[in-house]
């Protein structure tokens, strides 16, 4: 058996990234073959480690051979031209890298800033981009297009019942290419090895079109892809599967083509096998024809499918779109019944469905990279601050080189050099984080089990490289070449002047006061909001769960349909529903009697997984409505956020959680139409006037809802042991309960229907527990699959370190910026009174009162901090106010609302002050211990 | 190509293709220098110096067809040109003209 070789992901990609096109891909291949050779002979561990040294030398020598191969084409300038007199000497970087070494603090300081900074610059770029402009990593990905039907009369709604429509448009479309479509849902995987026909597990099978493979321009490994006859309905089932699910699956027998595996009820036959890599249409390894007979079905109506297809050769996008949009119009003039308000748009694939952006949402992606922007110019200015410092102490250095023939140009760029030494470690390092945080993203995403569409590439782009590199530049900039412009031009001859006095002096003026001032107010302005969200997200991820998590088990029970459904909006498909509905319910009753009948367990059906409900708000009656509560906002809450659920009689038993007030569901509860809710005690707290027993509330508004909700009544208080806590940050909300049938709980598919299971066990979830569990659900029936069995401790567990991995990078990122903020404040400070030392140690000398000197540094130092203070507060409480509390957190309910944030101000203003103040008494005291006769003599 | 000699490497890396049979691409050519040397060489230096010589045309190469156990990754096949040849007979040739008559001296010294 070959099982695939898996050298770390993370080397891998790194490696793609560095080597050149021309052999990436045999470099890549040679490497696997030899990974694997070496894990058989040394050991899992060895190989890895094995993996890692080669990507790092291939890395490495590829640079190299790059820049060798570069410096060969460039072509030397003459001597004496601007280019030779202003360009960049690898002496200019060993200086600059002298120089890191000669300042470990501020370089270590600076890098650190910088590559927090820009980490979280190129993530986020990383991320607008691949929201705003997904790139198929296909062959001309770019032209592969989606049709999409938008509903007119209800915003951002897609209808997807469009069978009639995509026939006309295979036909009528000559812009659009390989038209197809896809359905997608998962099967029961059963593969037959040996006889004894084992269940492999629930997969995800796509049902597309074969000209999904033609589209995609990727050829199969073994055999052949999906062909156009293979959609005929009497032609044999067939199966196309990926190269990790042959690996998986199949051990990567070299003849599985021909091999027959049985999807649900149905044998299929394995005809081909996709490279590694293939994904198309989501993220998919298991591939059948899409078997559609639009004659089956009424216009307008039909199993809900998604459109796809490539633009025809040098259409346009908008030719594509204006020949859709002509079509539609026609079919609305047609069939006004069921088409007047279908809108079909070309959009590009990769934002078809659900998965691209609201235009309306662009903004706010550009305003979050903004911000991310911001931090960066932020920590650039203090960085820069910190040099400026260092660059005046360097006056003398820069005067002596102009004397000696330098140009000014020449200066800057050494000086320009020096700063990006320090920007472009920060970038290697930023981007190293970068590509850990991103790795960690693709462990949590696949270990949720969420598919992640196959064009989000969860890896260093190239653009988001580009982008870093960029920032590094900018860096650079604002910190090399400011202060390189200050310190140099007609002051460097001055300069050369105070030489011979052995000083040395920069100018100051308003811009360094500005520059105090507004450090100080963007540090009181953002820290205490950052510190306090990363303690909230912290104190979330620490607390301990006050109930028995590891007896709670949830599972998803599903039950495929034996055949298709009969294809008509007709009385037979109605009487089909319900006979399927009825085996539904049997299977399931019959699931949960099994499971009540043994001994400590509890089991009931959900409408969601604690956690995983939707977030609500609720309106009270008799309680202003919102509308003219605004002026009063944040005082009197009108409406509670809580997360709705509605579960099978039983779920407080389940819970051993007790009815404080009022009384339980009963079976009468369940009838549709009933009003009755239960709320549980963190709820109630949060009703305005304390007492929510027989109150009644109803469900606002969401979305294009029109209408109000029906008010429902509160018919008793639970006190629900997972959702009582009293921080009014705390990030779980209040529960509403409602009771249902088990009807209502079943999520209807196209092939199958499923619901959700909450099952304790007092005993514990043990292993020889979850299989008597799989066995009971296949007794209940062949069809039911059990599938994302997962305890409650799992889950919590992995919530927790979710949480904490984000606290922490949250507090990283806060640290380094005060960390930074410090720094610049003291070199700031300290060097505008560093300025002034001659001018102390000569009123000292004529005879002043130190005292009074000291106090009227300390009363200029404070002026300049004070002043930051003050408009940093203002800055938080406007922000605060824009954001709607996001700044500074929620006020808890009752009490006046203190809030976390400003008990942090304080704190962080006194710290500031502090930092600041001592800067300026060092500076201060050296000043005056100057003997007078050596002020005097200075000058 | 302006007439260059080769390289130390080069000659190691070109002496292993013609040792080799079947399908010659870059982990038997390690193999091979490491075997034969019994010292181990980087890898990435024997890529690099596989591209170099390509591009002075003194190997060509040719994508062999992917085989799974390799990710579905193609192989790279090189073979030496009779440029490649001309060149490893004239170095040797060089080599020996610069050793001719040195064996009693190093014999000696030893």
């Amino acid at each position: 058996v070959t099982r695939a070789p898996e050298p770390p992901r993370l080397a891998r990609r790194l490696l793609a990234r560095a080597l050149p096109d021309d052999v990436r891909e045999h470099v890549d291949g040679d490497l696997l073959e030899t990974y694997a050779r070496q894990r058989d002979r040394h050991g899992a561990t060895r190989a890895r480690l094995w993996y890692w040294t080669q990507a790092a030398s291939f890395s490495a020598r590829f640079l190299v051979e790059r820049l060798r191969v570069a410096a060969l084409r460039a072509r030397r300038p003459g001597p004496g031209s601007l280019r030779d007199r202003v360009a960049p000497s690898a002496l200019d970087v060993k200086l600059g890298v002298r120089m890191v070494a000669k300042y470990p603090g501020l370089s270590s300081v600076s890098v650190l800033g910088m590559a927090v900074a820009i980490a979280i610059g190129a993530l986020v770029y990383g991320f607008v981009a691949a929201r705003l402009d997904p790139t198929l990593p296909l062959e001309e990905g770019d032209r592969i297009v989606a049709v999409q039907t938008d509903r007119a009369d209800v915003a951002g709604d897609v209808d997807q019942r469009v069978l009639h429509d995509f026939v006309l448009w295979r036909t009528a479309l000559t812009t659009v290419r390989d038209l197809g479509a896809f359905q997608l849902g998962d099967r029961n995987l059963v593969v037959d090895d040996g006889g004894n026909g084992a269940v492999a597990g629930v997969v995800a099978v796509a049902e597309m079109s074969a000209a999904g493979f033609r589209v995609a321009r990727v050829p199969p490994l073994l055999g052949r892809p999906l062909v156009d006859d293979d959609e005929r309905a009497s032609a044999p089932s067939v199966l196309v599967i990926g190269h990790r699910e042959w690996q998986r699956y199949f051990a990567g027998d070299p003849n599985v083509v021909g091999r027959t595996v049985r999807l649900g009820g149905t044998p299929h036959t394995v005809v081909g096998v996709m490279p590694d890599g293939f994904l198309f249409p989501r993220n998919h390894g298991f591939w059948v024809p899409l078997r559609l007979d639009a004659s089956q079905y009424p216009i307008g109506a039909g199993p809900p499918i998604r459109v796809f297809g490539r633009l025809a050769d040098g259409v346009t996008f908008e030719q594509a779109q204006a020949q859709v949009a002509t079509i539609g119009r026609r079919l609305a003039a047609t069939y006004p019944e069921t088409h007047e308000y279908r809108r079909p748009t070309v959009v590009p694939f990769a934002h078809d469905g659900n998965d691209g952006v609201d235009p309306d949402d662009v903004w706010v992606l550009y305003t979050f990279q903004l911000g991310a922007g911001l931090l960066l110019v932020v920590i650039a200015a203090n960085v820069a601050a910190l040099v400026y410092a260092r660059t005046a102490s360097r006056t003398a250095e820069i005067a002596v080189r102009t004397a000696l023939g330098a140009s000014r140009a020449r200066v800057i760029t050494q000086l320009f050099v020096e700063a990006l030494v320090l920007s472009a470690a920060a970038a290697a390092l930023g981007l190293s984080l970068a590509a850990l945080a991103l790795d960690w993203m693709e462990q949590v995403l696949t270990q949720k089990g969420v598919g992640v569409p196959f064009w989000f590439d969860l890896g260093l782009s190239p653009g988001m490289i580009a982008y870093a590199g960029g920032l590094a530049l900018a860096c650079g900039t604002v910190v090399g070449v400011v202060p390189a412009l200050q310190a140099t031009g007609r002051r460097a001859y001055g300069g050369l002047q105070q030489l011979a006095a052995r000083g040395s002096s920069m100018q100051l003026g308003p811009t360094w006061t500005a520059l105090i001032v507004a450090q100080v107010a963007i540090t009181v302005a953002v820290l205490p909001a950052s510190v306090h969200h990363a303690s909230v997200l912290l104190r979330t991820s620490m607390r301990d769960s006050d109930y028995p998590a590891g007896e709670f088990l949830r599972a998803v029970i599903s039950l495929d349909r034996e055949e298709a459904p009969p294809r008509a909006d007709s009385a037979e498909a109605a009487a089909d529903q319900r006979r399927f509905a009825a085996r539904f319910a049997s299977r399931a009753d019959a699931l949960l009697q099994r499971l009540g009948s043994e001994p400590g367990v509890t089991a009931a059906f959900v409408s969601a997984f604690p956690g995983g409900e939707p977030y609500r708000r609720y309106e009270i009656e008799g309680a202003p409505d919102r509308g003219s509560a605004v002026a009063s906002a944040g005082d009197a809450q009108t409406t509670v956020r809580a997360a709705p659920s509605s579960a099978t009689v039983g779920l407080f038993e389940l819970y051993d959680a007790p009815i404080v007030a009022g009384r339980a569901f009963v079976a009468a509860d369940t009838v549709e139409g009933s009003s009755a809710v239960i709320v549980d005690t963190a709820f109630a707290a949060r009703m305005p006037g304390g007492h929510a027993l027989g109150r009644r509330i109803r469900r606002a508004r969401v979305g294009d809802e029109v209408g109000p909700t029906p008010w429902l009544e509160i018919v008793g208080i639970v006190a629900d042991p997972r959702s009582t806590t009293d921080d009014p940050d705390d990030i779980a909300l209040p529960n509403v309960y409602r009771a249902a049938p088990l009807g209502a709980l079943r999520r209807d598919g196209v092939q199958e229907a499923s619901i959700l299971l909450r099952v304790r066990t007092r005993s514990g979830v043990t292993p020889a527990f979850t299989r008597r569990l799989g066995d009971m659900v296949a007794a209940a029936d062949a069809g039911l699959k059990l599938r994302d069995v997962r305890t409650d401790a799992e889950v919590l567990r992995s919530g927790a370190r979710l949480l904490r991995t984000f606290a922490l990078a949250v507090a990283f990122a806060t640290l380094s910026v005060l960390l930074l903020s410090a720094a610049g404040i003291y070199a700031m400070l300290s060097f505008t009174v560093a300025q002034r030392r001659r001018e102390i140690g000569i009123r000292a000398a004529l005879g002043a009162n130190p005292r009074r000197i000291v106090s009227s540094i300390v009363t200029r130092a404070s002026a300049q901090l004070g002043a930051g203070v003050v408009v940093g507060l203002t800055l938080a409480l406007a922000l605060d106010l824009a954001t709607g509390g996001m700044v500074m957190g929620r006020p808890s309910a009752d009490t006046v609302g203190l809030r976390g944030v400003v008990v942090l101000m304080p704190v962080v203003a006194a710290i500031v002050m502090a930092v600041g103040l001592l800067a300026a008494l060092g500076p201060a005291r050296r000043g005056l211990a100057v003997q007078p006769t050596e002020a005097l003599r200075d000058e | 190509v302006a007439h260059q000699g080769l390289g130390e490497f080069e000659q190691m890396v070109l002496l292993a293709i013609l040792h080799l049979r079947g399908e010659v691409y870059g982990v038997p050519i390690v193999d091979e220098i490491e075997r034969r040397t019994e010292r181990s060489v980087s890898r990435a230096a024997v890529y690099i110096t596989l591209r170099r010589l390509e591009e002075k045309g003194l190997v060509s190469s040719w994508m062999s067809e992917p085989t799974p156990e390799r990710g579905g990754k193609p192989r790279r096949c090189v073979r030496v040109e009779p440029r490649g040849l001309q060149l490893l007979r004239e170095s040797r040739a060089t080599m020996e003209l610069m050793w001719r008559g040195l064996d009693p001296r190093l014999e000696g010294t030893r």
